[in-house]
């Protein structure tokens, strides 16, 4: 798995790529705590080259959206996939999570 | 040193005086410098004509002589000569003896230490006291001033000992010390000039040795001497002797400790899959109208599979299926937590329904999710045998398909996400009415995720068939018939997933 950063404004972009399961975990989880350091935490994830994603894995995104909110910024998901989006609308998800088509509609977003 | 000689061959020297007067001598005389020690015969005067003297040379130093008065032939001095020789020689052999004498007590006492030190490496000690025990031991063997000892093994609380000084001494200069031994891995000699300062004045040297244990340094044993360079070789053979020895036994008691931890994880797994087990349901109960059937195989590392059948009054029924995300202690342990609370909403509620379960569940949950970093999808139906109406409530749960008799299987969606993820629960209940051979099947996603060799997925499409393939058996059979087509699927490839189904078929009338 690919994970880049940079940021845009205040926001902090973590660009995924490969296969986001279990054993990628620790690693997406330092690039997160370290977009999510400084308040207000805006964090965009863009899932664009990510093609499997997990429960550990959602559950680490759940986990710092929760984090980011707490500091009072957010964590927006930007350009799913077609089998991650899948199974961010079975699981609803996208219900707790506002997911954009592209990054900059997710930038857009925290004005 | 001549007064000892002279106490201890008092007789010897007496014979010999003895001799030198028979022969015509005025006095024997014993002198140490400028004192005369003894005189035979006692209180005799000299003769101060004639002299002979006689040197006591020992080990090449002059410790005395031997004067005879009254005689001065040269074949007297020559005989006095060889006396003085042979006393000489006789004093050197005494100091020889008690040397050794000296040297081999010293050698008895450290073949006693030394085998005290065997002992202790054998032991069983926990660390803590072997290293107390080692340092008084080290001391003893090699005479040090002091003795330290240094562990940092990871997964284990620091140790740090230094005898006798105090451990403040250890805390300022030890950690560097044991910086370069990290770095060099090799033994570290120090002599007083490149002691820091505050250091006793006393220390001349000071020994480290490093523990390594896999390729890592993870300790040290050192001395502090007070002695003479040329006295330090020694010891530092021996110092090195004990300090690879006590690398053995630190290696030993880690990998003990090691082991121990293995063998109580593995068993704390074991028992918490146990334990999972006991929480499924034993016997469902039998509700007019429908069968049911239920079946949970818990994959090898425990996971957060359950399902729950809860009996409410007039005969309806609540059914719970849920997926606790993650694997392992945390989720198993949130699964039963979930299980519970959901109980207790439900017995806590006059009429209770799924959305209303889920919310209640859901708000008394959701900082303990947080805590943990985990989420469950749950799917919560109620079944009213009299209506014969199904209520509802989905957050996040797949995959749970009902098939309608004589139609087509489809899936009952999540309108929620998962409990956990926000603190409230957005799931709402929705109603079907069952008709007699429609099937309701709740799982969780081991069984769409079961895959096979070339990395397929058994996915929905195939469930879905084989329900509606298996829809006109019995509960029990449609488990079996479903069950087996994955593995048949799976083809023995090992799965990660828990595998839990609950079936509830309407009977035909």
């Amino acid at each position: 798995m690919e994970v880049k950063k940079h940021t845009h404004d205040n926001i902090s972009v973590v660009s995924l790529s490969g296969r986001f399961d279990a054993y990628e975990v620790p690693e997406v989880m330092k690039a997160l705590e370290a977009a999510s350091a400084k308040k207000p935490a805006q964090v965009v994830v863009n899932l664009s080259g990510v093609n499997f994603i997990d429960s550990s894995a959602l559950a680490l995104l759940v986990k710092f959206m929760k984090h980011c909110r707490e500091q009072g910024g957010d964590l927006k998901l930007s350009n799913l996939m077609q089998p991650v989006r899948i199974i961010f609308e079975l699981t609803r998800l996208d219900k707790a999570i506002e997911i954009f088509p592209d990054e900059a509609a997710a930038l857009d977003a925290f004005e | 040193m001549l007064v000892d000689f002279l106490r201890s061959h008092r007789a010897q020297i007496e014979a010999l005086a003895g001799f030198w007067l028979a022969s015509g001598a005025a006095t024997f005389e014993l002198w140490e410098e400028e004192q005369l020690l003894v005189c035979w015969p006692a209180g005799g005067a000299p003769d101060p004509d004639k002299k002979l003297v006689g040197l006591l040379r020992v080990s090449g130093i002059n410790q005395g002589r031997l004067h005879v008065t009254g005689l001065d032939a040269l074949h007297y001095a020559d005989r006095l000569n060889a006396d003085a020789a042979l006393l000489s020689k006789l004093c050197e052999a005494e100091n020889d003896i008690e040397s050794m004498t000296a040297a081999m007590v010293e050698s008895q006492d450290q073949l006693v230490a030394l085998e005290e030190l065997g002992r202790l490496i054998r032991s069983r000690l926990d660390i803590e006291t072997f290293s107390d025990k080692l340092l008084h031991l080290v001391r003893r063997l090699i005479g040090a001033y002091s003795a330290l000892f240094l562990l940092q093994a990871p997964g284990y609380a620091e140790l740090s000992l230094c005898l006798p000084l105090k451990q403040e001494h250890l805390a300022s200069y030890g950690m560097t010390w044991f910086e370069q031994l990290k770095q060099e891995k090799k033994p570290l000699f120090l002599q007083a000039a490149k002691l820091p300062d505050g250091f006793p004045p006393e220390v001349t040297h000071v020994i480290l040795y490093p523990m390594e244990m896999r390729d890592k340094v993870v300790g040290m044993l050192g001395v502090m001497l007070t002695v003479p360079a040329q006295a330090v070789s020694p010891v530092l053979k021996l110092f090195q002797m004990v300090a690879e020895q006590t690398e053995g036994f630190i290696e030993n008691a880690l990998f003990h400790m090691e082991s121990i931890y293995q063998t109580r994880l593995n068993t704390t797994l074991e028992l918490a899959r146990d334990i999972q087990i006991q929480l499924l349901p034993r016997q469902l109960p039998k509700i007019p109208g429908v069968e049911l059937a239920g079946f949970a195989e818990p994959a090898q590392m425990v996971g957060g599979d359950f399902y729950d059948v809860i009996p409410l009054s007039d005969q309806q029924v609540l059914l719970v299926i849920g997926d606790v995300a993650g694997k392992g202690m945390p989720a198993a342990l949130m699964m039963a937590t979930t299980r519970q609370v959901i109980r207790s909403a439900v017995a806590f509620m006059d009429a209770p329904d799924p959305a209303g379960v889920l919310g209640f569940s859901t708000q008394a949950l959701y900082d303990d999710f947080t805590s943990v970093g985990l989420f469950a999808t749950i799917f919560i139906a109620k079944y009213d045998p009299v209506e014969r109406l199904l209520t509802y409530a989905n957050a996040g749960h797949s995959p749970v398909m009902y098939f309608v008799a004589g139609v087509e299987a489809k899936i009952l969606e999540a309108d929620g996400p998962a409990m956990g993820v926000l603190p409230f629960s957005l799931s709402e209940n929705h109603q079907i009415k069952l008709m007699p051979g429609d099937v309701l099947l709740l799982a969780t996603d081991g069984l769409n995720e079961a895959h096979n060799a070339d990395g397929e997925l058994f996915g929905y499409d195939r469930l879905s068939q084989a329900l509606v393939e298996a829809a006109d058996r019995s509960a029990p059979d449609i488990i079996q018939i479903i069950l087996s087509g994955v593995n048949q699927f799976a083809a023995g490839q090992e799965q990660a997933d828990d595998q839990t189904i609950l079936i509830v078929k309407a009977e035909k009338v």
